[in-house]
C-alpha cells in the first residue's frame, strides 16, 4: 500500500535533481560516448585497439592524420613534406605552433626521442613493428624532421597516424617514469587534455587551451564512459545517458534497421577461417580448396549472419585504391567434390571428423553452425563446432592444436601487405597456420620492392590469389559491418571503412541540450 | 584471559588458511589455458618475447610461484598485466571502497527490511501475514540479480525514467538506489526466514512465558528478551555473506556498470590478467577468513560456551 506514496515522492525530487544538474552543464558543450572496454593506457605506444586510439587522437597528435570521410593523409604537426626521389628520405616541416599542455614547445627532438623509446624492447609498444620501416630520424633544428627508410614505403605518410609514432613529452616521461600518463602527470599536445580520469567509471577530456590550432575544436568537454556489456550501453543510449555507442547488441540490430540514429557500414574487417595446414587431412591443399569452395557465402551473410555483411571472395577488403580487387574463390560444390576425391577421400569416405574451433560468442556460433552444415552437406564431412573461452581459443590457437578455426583481420594501413605479409613463415606469432612456402614469401619481398603503384598492386595481388586459391591456407567468409548508433544532434560523425574517428571533427547541433 | 587465548587460537589458525587459499589460487588461475599476451590483434613474436621476460612469465613457476608469496605477504601484487601503468594495489584501492560501498548499503537495507519480516511473520505465525510474507521473499529470493537487475532498469530507468540507466558519478545517490536494491533484495529472503525461524525457537522458552507471566509489556518482551536471543544465528549468517557482497558482486556490477571489483575481476579472468586476478582473490579470501574469525569471536563474547569448546 505504501508504493504509490513513494513513487509521487521520488518522481519530483529525482526530476528536480536532474533539473539542478542539466542548468549547470547547459553552457558547456559535452559529448558523451560509450567504449566498450576500460582502455589499457594513455600512452601512445601502448594504445591498443579503437576504443583507446579514439582517446588518444584526442589528446595527441603526429604528423598526420587521416580525414575521417576519404581517409586520406592530413596534415597535423607536420606543415608540410618533401620526400626524396629515391623514396627513402622525408623530411617534415613542424608547426611552430605546437605546444605541449605545459607550455613547452613540440620540437622535432619529442618525435626522435619517442620513435627510440617505442623502438626499445622494454617499453613493450603494441605497433612497434611499424617503427622498424625507419632507420634514422634527427632533429635539424627545432622544426625540421629527417626520416631515413630502409626501404621505399608507400604507405609511410599512412603509417604515422600511427600513435606509436607520435612526439612525446621527454621531460614527463623521464620525471615520472611509467606513471606519466596519470591525470596528475599527464602532457599533452592534443585538442583535448585530460581532466579526469576514474577507471571502469569516466574519463573526461577537456579542451586543450594551448592547442595549437584552437579554432578547430568545437566541444568543450568529452566525457568516455567504458561499458563493457552492450545492453548496458544500450540502455544508457536510450535513456540518454550517452550520445555514442559502437557496440549494438547483435539481436536489436536486424530491429534497428531503420532507426534514423542507427548506422551501419562495410568495415575493412574480414573474417576468415584459418586451416591448419599441418594437419592430418588438411596438409593436402587440395582438401583445403574443396573447403573453400564448398561454401555459401551468400547465404551465410544474407540469411544466417544478417547484418548487412558482405561475402569474402578474397582476403583483402575493398578500400584500398587502385588495388584490382575482384572475386578470387570460385564457389563450386561438384568441382570440390572432385578435388577431395582426388586427395583420397571420395563422398568424404574415411575423411576425419574435424572441429571448427571459435572464440564463444553468439556470432561465431551462428558462422560456425552454419559452416558446419554447409560442409555436411555439400562434402558429407564433419566439422563440429567447438566454442571455446577467449583464453582456450587462443591457447589452442597458438600451439597449432586445431583444425579450423574463426579468426579476423582488420587492416592496420590501406595496403595490401598489411593483409598478406601475416603468413609470411618468419611471421609465426601472427601466421598460426603452419604455412610456410617460399614462393608465397619470395612473392611479397619481390612486390615490396616495386616502385610503381599498378604494378605492385598487381605483384601482391598475384600473392593474394596463391594465398587463397592456390594453396588456400584460409578461407575468407565475409567482410563485417560496423554497427552504432548517434543521436541527431552530433554532427561530423561520419562512418568510414577503417573506423577511424577523430574528435576534433566532431561538434553538437542546435539541437542539442545536455541532460 | 581466556578469551584472549580463544582469540589468539583462531588467529594463528586463520593465516595458513589464507595462504591455503592464496595457493591454490595461484596455480588455478596459471592452469587456465591462455596468458596475458593472447590478444585480439596478435602481438609480433618478439615483444610478446619481451613482454614475457618483463612480466617474470619466462621463469619457472615455482619460482614465479615463490615471489608472488613473497610480495604478496606485503601486500604488493606488481602492476596489473593490462592496465600496465598501474600497479594492482591502486586499482583495488579504487575499485573496493566501491563495491563495499554498495555492500553495506545493500546489507542495511536486507537487514533492516529483513528483520522486520521475520519478527512480523514470526509473531503472526500461521496466519495469512505470515504466508503472504514467506512466499514474498522466497519469490524474492527465486529471482536471481541477472534477471533482476536487467528488469529493474528496463522498469524504472528506461520506461518510466525515474532512475539513470548505469553509471556511477562517484555515487550519487541516484546511481546507488537501483544496484543496492537489487543486490539486497537476494539476501532479504535468507535473513527473514533465518529470524522467523530463531524468533519462533525463543518464543517457546521458559523464560519468556516468565515473562508473560511477569506482566511485562509485549514490545518489552520482543525487544529485550526475544529479539536478543533470537539475533544470534544471524551473526553467522551475517559474516560469509557480508565479505562475499563486499568484494562485488558481477552481474550487478555489469549490468549498473559500476567500477567496482567484480567487473574487475571478470575482464581480468577474461584476459588472464594474473596479477590482478590473484589481487582480487586475496583480497575476497582475506575479508572471508577475516569476517569468520570476527564472527567467531563476537559469539565468542557472546556465548562463553563457544569459547570453552574450542
Amino acid at each position: 500500500m505504501k508504493t504509490p506514496g513513494i513513487h509521487c515522492l521520488i518522481g519530483p525530487i529525482l526530476l528536480l535533481c536532474f533539473a539542478s544538474q542539466s542548468m549547470a552543464l547547459a553552457k558547456l558543450k559535452t559529448f558523451r560516448m560509450a567504449n566498450t572496454r576500460e582502455i589499457e593506457s594513455l600512452d601512445p605506444a601502448l594504445a591498443d585497439g579503437n576504443d583507446a586510439n579514439i582517446i588518444v587522437r584526442g589528446l595527441f597528435e603526429g604528423l598526420v592524420s587521416l580525414d575521417p570521410k576519404t581517409l586520406q593523409p592530413i596534415p597535423e604537426i607536420a606543415r608540410s613534406w618533401t620526400i626524396s626521389k629515391d623514396g627513402l628520405i622525408y623530411t617534415f616541416q613542424l608547426d611552430a605552433r605546437a605546444k605541449w599542455s605545459d607550455g613547452e614547445p613540440v620540437q622535432a627532438d619529442d618525435f626522435v626521442f619517442a620513435w627510440q623509446r617505442n623502438l626499445r624492447p622494454e617499453t613493450g609498444a603494441f605497433y612497434s613493428h611499424h617503427l622498424k620501416t625507419v632507420v634514422g630520424a634527427k632533429a635539424e633544428g627545432n622544426h625540421t624532421l629527417v626520416v631515413t627508410l630502409g626501404a621505399p614505403t608507400p604507405y609511410f605518410i599512412e603509417l604515422l597516424s600511427f600513435p606509436v609514432f607520435y612526439p612525446l613529452p621527454h621531460l614527463a616521461i623521464k620525471k615520472f617514469g611509467l606513471r606519466w600518463t596519470e591525470p596528475q602527470n599527464l602532457v599533452s599536445n592534443g585538442p583535448f587534455r585530460l581532466r579526469e580520469w576514474k577507471l571502469k567509471e569516466k574519463m573526461t577530456l577537456e579542451r586543450n587551451e594551448l592547442y595549437r590550432d584552437p579554432g578547430q575544436v568545437k566541444l568543450d568537454r568529452v566525457e568516455i564512459h567504458p561499458i563493457e556489456d552492450p545492453k548496458t550501453a544500450w540502455n544508457m543510449y536510450q535513456a540518454g545517458q550517452v550520445d555514442w555507442i559502437r557496440s549494438v547488441p547483435p539481436a536489436l540490430r536486424p530491429r534497428l534497421k531503420n532507426h534514423p540514429e542507427f548506422h551501419s557500414s562495410p568495415v575493412m574487417n574480414t573474417v576468415y577461417l584459418r586451416l591448419n595446414t599441418q594437419g592430418h587431412a588438411l596438409r593436402d591443399r587440395r582438401v583445403r580448396r574443396a573447403l573453400s569452395m564448398a561454401l555459401d557465402r551468400k547465404t551465410l551473410t544474407e540469411r544466417v549472419m544478417r547484418e548487412g555483411q558482405l561475402p569474402a571472395f578474397g582476403f583483402i577488403a575493398k578500400g584500398i585504391p587502385g588495388y584490382p580487387w575482384r572475386p578470387l574463390i570460385e564457389e563450386n560444390i561438384p568441382r570440390a567434390r572432385n578435388l577431395l576425391a582426388e586427395a583420397g577421400f571420395p563422398n568424404g569416405r574415411n575423411f576425419p571428423n574435424m572441429t571448427l574451433l571459435y572464440p564463444s560468442n553468439p556470432q561465431s556460433e551462428k558462422m560456425a553452425l552454419a559452416i558446419s552444415t554447409m560442409l555436411k552437406r555439400a562434402l558429407n564431412i564433419n566439422v563440429s563446432p567447438s566454442g571455446r573461452e577467449r583464453g582456450v581459443f587462443y591457447d589452442k590457437l597458438g600451439h597449432l592444436r586445431y583444425d579450423v578455426a574463426r579468426s579476423d583481420w582488420t587492416t592496420e594501413f590501406n595496403d595490401p601487405k598489411s593483409y598478406l605479409d601475416k603468413f609470411t613463415a618468419d611471421n609465426a606469432s601472427n601466421n598460426l597456420t603452419g604455412y610456410a612456402d617460399a614462393e608465397y614469401q619470395r612473392r611479397l619481398e619481390m612486390a615490396s620492392r616495386i616502385q610503381e603503384p599498378s604494378q605492385r598492386f598487381s605483384a601482391f595481388a598475384r600473392a593474394e590469389q596463391q594465398l587463397v586459391v592456390d594453396d588456400a591456407v584460409i578461407i575468407p567468409l565475409y567482410f563485417n559491418v560496423s554497427s552504432s548508433l548517434w543521436k541527431s544532434h552530433v554532427r561530423g560523425l561520419v562512418d568510414n571503412p577503417r573506423l577511424f574517428y577523430s574528435l576534433k571533427s566532431l561538434s553538437l547541433g542546435q539541437d542539442f541540450r545536455s541532460l | 584471559m581466556t578469551f584472549l587465548v580463544y582469540a589468539f587460537k583462531r588467529l594463528l589458525l586463520a593465516l595458513p588458511m589464507l595462504w591455503l587459499v592464496l595457493t591454490v589460487s595461484f596455480f588455478l588461475v596459471r592452469a587456465a589455458p591462455g596468458s596475458p599476451l593472447d590478444r585480439d590483434s596478435e602481438l609480433p613474436a618478439a615483444l610478446k618475447k619481451s613482454l614475457a621476460q618483463q612480466y617474470g612469465l619466462d621463469r619457472p613457476l615455482l619460482e614465479q610461484y615463490v615471489s608472488f608469496v613473497k610480495h604478496a605477504a606485503v601486500g604488493d601484487f606488481g602492476n596489473s598485466y593490462i592496465y600496465r601503468n598501474r600497479s594492482v594495489s591502486a586499482i583495488i584501492q579504487e575499485a573496493f571502497p566501491i563495491s563495499a560501498r554498495l555492500g553495506i548499503l545493500a546489507m542495511l537495507f536486507a537487514l533492516s527490511v529483513g528483520l522486520t519480516l521475520g519478527v512480523i511473520s514470526a509473531f503472526r505465525q500461521n496466519t495469512w501475514i505470515d504466508h503472504f510474507i514467506m512466499a514474498s521473499v522466497v519469490l524474492g529470493k527465486s529471482v536471481p540479480p541477472m534477471v533482476l537487475a536487467p528488469l529493474f532498469v528496463a522498469v524504472f530507468s528506461v520506461s518510466l525514467g525515474l532512475l539513470p540507466v548505469a553509471g556511477w558519478e562517484s555515487g550519487t545517490w541516484q546511481y546507488v538506489i537501483g544496484p543496492v536494491l537489487c543486490l539486497g533484495l537476494y539476501d532479504i529472503a535468507a535473513i527473514a526466514r533465518l529470524l522467523r525461524g530463531s524468533v519462533l525457537d525463543v518464543m517457546r522458552q521458559k523464560y519468556i512465558v516468565t515473562a508473560r507471566a511477569k506482566g511485562l509489556g509485549e514490545f518489552r518482551i520482543i525487544v529485550i528478551h526475544i529479539l536478543r536471543e533470537a539475533l544470534m544465528p544471524l551473526v553467522t549468517y551475517l559474516a560469509p555473506a557480508l565479505s562475499s557482497i563486499l568484494v562485488g558482486t558481477v552481474i550487478v556490477e555489469q549490468v549498473f556498470n559500476i567500477p567496482g571489483l567484480g567487473r574487475y575481476l571478470i575482464s581480468g579472468a577474461i584476459n588472464r590478467d594474473y596479477t590482478l586476478v590473484l589481487g582480487i582473490a586475496t583480497l575476497a579470501s582475506a575479508l572471508v577468513i577475516g569476517m569468520n574469525l570476527l564472527a567467531d569471536m563476537i559469539l565468542g563474547l557472546l556465548d562463553p560456551r563457544i569459547r570453552l569448546q574450542a
